[in-house]
């Protein structure tokens, strides 16, 4: 029986990986095209907590607004106190540009996430349940996403959270202006860095 | 039950739940981080312009896959208001995507991949479109990672793809052609303009009923 579980779990593993092949983003068709500031360019400084081929990590957002930051084997991030907006996490930017209840606006989603493990992340939210945004009922709709910025923790860092997250003020949307990056170094930010799969 | 029930129900719930984004087919994203060695570029331009009538929201679909770090492609279906291009490349009656990106290949670089596609007939009088950017096979930059093994090559600052209606004259000077069609390539050192066109899509999310009604209360089938 066993052996059988572990065949099982090997199937799980190799329908994920299939599943994974491609990154991919939808595309949309706001209303109209407001004239909102440009995304602001990333900045130094940079950081090597990214060690190119052996760290890992993604951002997800699903259909359900679940958002999930995941990094892997970084070098010199510590283990963190687990307590929320506490100061020590890491700290994540999504820049972008939305459409939603009939208003656009623009701005940034602030994301925090503890180090569970010495370089190791993953932290998953609710935008949906943790603020009144992101709502399937109102059709949300994002865009000029830029890509998702990770930067090392910065206890210093407080910009001023417009939609705060219900759980950890901290945490939330800035809308009406982009928030500023943090002092610290950045970790990565999102890009096409996925290995080539010679099958096609 | 028996064990290959047992696999089935395993792979359908893997492929559910595991893969990127959840569902396949449903609207979402995920995407993997790289640490850029080079950044300081111009800021991408902001999109401009307005929306034609070929993308209808609930109705048209459209996704950007980036398959690996040298290939990204466009697919658009149920499009509007087009007209069946001619086969050609490089004739002028394609859908033009443009993405903007800041780039390390073989060294620091910015610009904008320029890509065009047909425009082919779907069922009941609709449209769709392919584009297709295999940087590895169209160019000599890009070297993809894992072949050759010190690659580094990468874009980033690249999310937000924008598609736009056929535009006869547009001619953007391309720095590197595409070996097939020299319509195609990367303007490198500065950003592609946009076309005159309306704008079909640009790349995004959307957090809602599929199908569904939205937008400004407008309903749509």
């Amino acid at each position: 029986m066993p052996s059988r579980y572990i065949a099982y779990a090997f199937v799980v593993v190799l329908a994920a990986s299939l599943g994974a092949r491609a990154e991919h983003t939808g595309m949309v068709r706001p209303p109209a095209l407001p004239a909102f500031p440009p995304i602001p360019p990333v900045e130094g400084p940079l950081g090597t907590a990214y060690q190119h081929k052996r760290s890992k990590g993604f951002i997800r957002i699903n259909a359900a607004c679940m958002h999930t930051i995941a990094f892997q084997k970084l070098e010199g991030i510590g283990e963190t106190d687990r307590i929320a907006g506490s100061g020590d996490e890491i700290i994540c930017h999504t820049h972008l540009w939305m459409h939603e209840g009939g208003v656009s606006s623009f701005g940034t989603l602030v994301r925090r996430a503890e180090v569970t493990m010495p370089g190791r992340v993953r932290d998953t939210a609710r935008l949906d349940l943790q603020t009144p945004l992101c709502q399937r009922e109102g059709g949300a709709m994002w865009y000029e996403l830029r890509g998702t910025r990770c930067y090392e923790a910065d206890p210093s860092y407080r910009p001023t959270i417009t939609v705060p997250f219900f759980d950890d003020p901290t945490q939330g949307f800035v809308l009406g202006a982009y928030a500023p990056r943090p002092a610290s170094r950045l970790i990565a930010i999102e890009g096409n860095s996925r290995q080539a799969d010679l099958r096609q | 039950m028996r064990p290959a029930v047992h696999a089935a129900i395993v792979v359908v719930l893997g492929l559910v739940l595991l893969a990127p984004g959840g569902a396949p087919g449903k609207e979402g994203t995920s995407y993997r981080m790289v640490n850029p060695r080079f950044i300081d570029f111009p800021p991408t331009p902001p999109p401009t312009g307005s929306f034609g009538s070929a993308f209808v929201p609930g109705v048209s679909t459209g996704r950007v896959y980036r398959v690996n770090n040298c290939r990204q492609k466009v697919k658009l279906n149920d499009l509007f208001s087009l007209q069946r291009s001619d086969g050609l490349p490089g004739t002028g009656d394609e859908i033009i995507c443009l993405a903007h990106a800041w780039m390390d290949l073989t060294g620091p670089r910015f610009g904008t991949i320029v890509m065009r596609g047909e425009v082919r007939s779907d069922n009941g009088g609709r449209f769709r479109t392919e584009l297709v950017a295999q940087l590895d096979k169209e160019t000599t930059l890009c070297k993809p990672v894992g072949v050759g093994d010190t690659a580094t090559d990468t874009y980033y600052e690249s999310r937000g793809t924008r598609c736009y209606e056929p535009d006869p004259t547009y001619a953007p000077p391309i720095t590197v052609p595409f070996n097939s069609d020299p319509t195609q390539g990367l303007v490198l050192g500065a950003y592609a303009p946009a076309p005159s066109s309306p704008l079909i899509s640009t790349e995004g999310l959307y957090f809602g009923s599929p199908g569904g009604a939205f937008l400004d209360g407008a309903v749509f089938p």
